[in-house]
């Protein structure tokens, strides 16, 4: 496989190369986005045979649907549109709950928060101790990160680990910004809270 | 210096780097507001370097076997198909429409039957794909106003 396309085109022209038929072409489109898709995948479905099968289905809709793409954004970001979607479908489709829990989970959001506060008033009265991460930082984050609500899971991860702006987590979510600004807050203020209350020095 | 402790979300925005002059002033003098920045500046800095999540096979190969063929090089030529049929077909009944009329009405029933039974199920199986369709799209459409 070649390399050059890696590095040398920019997106117009992977595209254009892939539209005239070059198959190679395709395989660096796959090669330069999925991390993101990888990421989004992970974070929005459980089940490791339905995440690989999600993932050739992602990109042979974005194949398919190459040919339409005006560029109105980043490729990226409009392979993380068809990403977000086609878990959602599935989501729909065999997880009517774990939906549920993307698109509606407001009740439950409120009294996690209720209680958040609650945690937050006691460490903002005496936050005292310092975060300093050690070896055990990376599995305790990704533990904390899994017992948030989904769609701050997403979020965080889109912002934080893929450094995406507001805009382009708004456009492949289709959410405001003021919604994502909103799960982002809460989002690592759960995060800081629950290492401060659970985790002493030793255990980062 | 004023006393006013830096809200939770004045804090995770000073520590994006979004801060006033006068949050800054405080900052500078608050050792508790510092001690918030600085436990947000490294979750921050700990989830940039997180472990990204890999699948263990090769996306790129696995796709690359299952891609479509190449779409057809006269899309147009379907549609042109279509047109022409219907233009047979209609030339077809205006010249021969009376011959065809008393060829259907010598048929006897089982061969009319033979004939319009197979027609009917493709006429049906076609109506439930145009819904499946139909629905399909509807749900899209559905779950991206939920989405939003």
């Amino acid at each position: 496989m070649n390399n050059r396309y890696a590095y040398t085109l920019n997106d117009q022209q992977v595209v254009a190369q892939i539209l005239s038929g070059d198959i190679n072409a395709y395989a660096q489109l796959v090669k330069r986005t999925e991390g993101l898709v990888t990421q989004m995948i992970f974070k929005m479905i459980n089940n490791p045979s339905d995440r690989k099968d999600l993932a050739q289905d992602i990109y042979i809709k974005v194949y398919k649907n190459l040919g339409d793409f005006k560029f109105q954004a980043r490729l990226s970001t409009w392979i993380g549109q068809i990403t977000y979607n086609t878990c959602l479908h599935y989501l729909s489709k065999k997880r009517p709950v774990l939906l549920n829990a993307y698109l509606d989970a407001d009740a439950d959001e409120q009294r996690s928060l209720e209680r958040l506060q609650q945690k937050t008033q006691d460490i903002h009265s005496n936050e005292t101790e310092s975060i300093i991460f050690g070896k055990q930082a990376s599995s305790i984050l990704h533990s904390e990160i899994g017992r948030l609500p989904p769609m701050q899971k997403l979020i965080i991860t889109l912002f934080h680990a893929e450094e995406l702006s507001y805009q382009e987590i708004s456009e492949i979510t289709g959410l405001p910004d003021g919604t994502i600004k909103s799960h982002l807050f809460r989002a690592r203020k759960t995060l800081k809270t629950n290492i401060l209350t659970n985790y002493t020095r030793e255990d980062l | 210096m004023t006393i006013l402790h830096l809200s939770e979300e004045e804090i995770q925005d000073y520590t994006d780097g979004l801060s006033t002059a006068g949050q800054q002033a405080h900052v500078a003098a608050c050792a508790s507001c510092k001690l918030r920045i600085s436990n947000y500046q490294s979750l921050f800095s700990e989830l940039q370097t997180l472990d990204r999540p890999a699948f263990d096979f090769d996306l790129a190969t696995l796709v690359l076997a299952q891609l479509p063929t190449a779409k057809a090089q006269y899309p147009w030529l379907p549609a042109l198909a279509a047109v022409l049929s219907v233009i047979f077909c209609a030339v077809i009944a205006l010249c021969y429409g009376s011959l065809i009329g008393q060829f259907i009405k010598g048929m006897s029933q089982i061969w009319l039957l033979i004939l319009l039974c197979p027609g009917a199920i493709l006429l049906s199986l076609q109506a439930l794909h145009l819904y499946q369709d139909y629905q399909s799209k509807l749900t899209e459409i559905k779950l991206q106003d939920l989405a939003t």
